[in-house]
């Protein structure tokens, strides 16, 4: 059970902030080009999911999962889009994402007057504090397994 | 126990077969006078609800009949214009029934199309070596599964996100294709699966996931199957053209409607 990696999205596509923890495999495109193709796909599955879906959407897509790893996705009605993969063993994570957003980046980033918004996060203090709240979740282990 | 829908995609992406099996669909009637409060708008043929929220009528949802009779997308039953005849003060006080827009045909090849993309890009973006495509997809009112074959085929089944059971469903629909269209000596590959064995349904059969099939009825009165005094006879009430009993895939024995 371990996290992969995680990103952070703006509502106009722009990739806010990435890190990994256990990657295993790179897309085997440059990363600028990978981030425009994960926020494509997002967008792609949020609109599929709207048409497809039988009754009124409340939360819309949450999560997809394939035989190795497994997408969670959560987004504001901002616009912010946090994407977290992790392994398969891993259930429901909305109020880790939440957190995520809520009291790390609305906390450190968008209330820092010093941070511009809508460019990537260099905040060394948002960096520490996301490494250290995702390495102290419960599923995530120092071990890659 | 609720399958929604069941799409069976080829090879190159495209729609060979999609069956409907149960659609829960919120819809709202309501009797209106002018000037109505909601912003309708057209889109894609279609009058949708572009602004304003009340009683169960949602932004997004459709005109789907004025008066109880049902709209032709962007026409009324009579051929006027939905929206012109919305905007006409004397047509009021007018009932209109609003709800989630079905899917035409092409939207279906189009979404079918596009998950057969966003499929392989699942893939492609994996952290992990040897990713296969999306296999399961969650939302809060459906979860689709997705079932690749060796041969590139994808069996997608739609259904409510409390179902289990769903994989072992998936590879009985590999059977039942295999079956039904492969050893068909008229069926070319990868080309629209024609419903040779007219309309099916998705049900649960002897404790398995099961399809249920029924023949293709001819026109003009047809014999449904019932047996009255130990002979086979037209009965009354089957009269019409769908043939009432239905065959079960799983113990190939008639069912009883």
């Amino acid at each position: 059970m371990t996290v992969h990696n995680l990103y952070l999205f703006d509502r106009n596509g722009v990739c806010l902030y990435y890190s990994e923890w256990h990657r295993k495999k790179q897309a085997g495109i440059p990363k600028e080009e990978e981030y425009k193709l994960m926020y494509g796909m997002l967008f792609s599955i949020r609109s599929f999911v709207s048409k497809m879906s039988p009754l009124d959407m409340k939360d819309g897509f949450l999560a997809f999962q394939t035989s190795r790893y497994k997408l969670h996705y959560y987004e504001t009605p901002t616009g912010i889009k946090v994407v977290m993969n992790t392994d398969l063993g891993v259930g429901p994570i909305r109020d880790v994402l939440h957190h995520i957003y809520s009291a790390l980046y609305v906390e450190l980033v968008v209330k820092n007057p010093l941070c511009p918004l809508g460019q990537t996060v260099q905040s060394e203090l948002f960096r520490s504090r996301l490494d250290s709240y995702v390495r102290s979740l419960p599923f995530f282990s120092a071990r890659a397994g | 126990m609720a399958i929604f829908s069941v799409y069976v995609v080829n090879k190159a992406g495209g729609l060979i077969y999609q069956l409907d099996s149960y659609a829960p669909r919120a819809e709202a009637e309501k009797t209106f006078s002018y000037p109505l409060d909601l912003l309708l708008k057209l889109h894609d043929e279609r009058v949708l609800v572009a602004f304003g929220q009340r009683d169960g009528i949602r932004v997004g949802h459709a005109v789907l009949a004025i008066n109880g009779m049902d709209v032709n997308g962007r026409y009324t039953a009579d051929g006027k214009e939905v929206l012109e005849y919305l905007g006409n003060p004397a047509n009021y006080p007018v009932s209109i029934r609003f709800g989630r827009p079905r899917l035409t045909s092409n939207e279906k090849l189009m979404l079918a199309s596009m998950f057969h993309s966003l499929f392989a890009i699942g893939s492609q973006l994996s952290p992990e070596q040897g990713s296969s495509g999306i296999e399961m997809l969650e939302t809060d009112t459906f979860k689709l599964h997705c079932y690749q074959t060796l041969t590139g085929i994808k069996f997608v089944v739609l259904a409510d996100p409390r179902q289990a059971g769903i994989d072992s469903l998936l590879r009985k629909i590999y059977e039942i294709y295999s079956d039904f269209a492969l050893k068909n000596p008229f069926y070319s590959l990868e080309m629209p699966i024609r419903a040779c064995r007219g309309k099916a349904t998705v049900g649960w059969c002897s404790g398995t996931w099961t399809l249920f099939t029924q023949p293709s009825w001819t026109l003009g009165p047809s014999w449904c199957g019932c047996f009255v005094g130990g002979r086979r006879q037209p009965c009354w009430p089957h009269k019409s053209l769908q043939p009432p009993r239905r065959l079960c895939s799983n113990c190939s024995a008639w069912q009883w409607c």
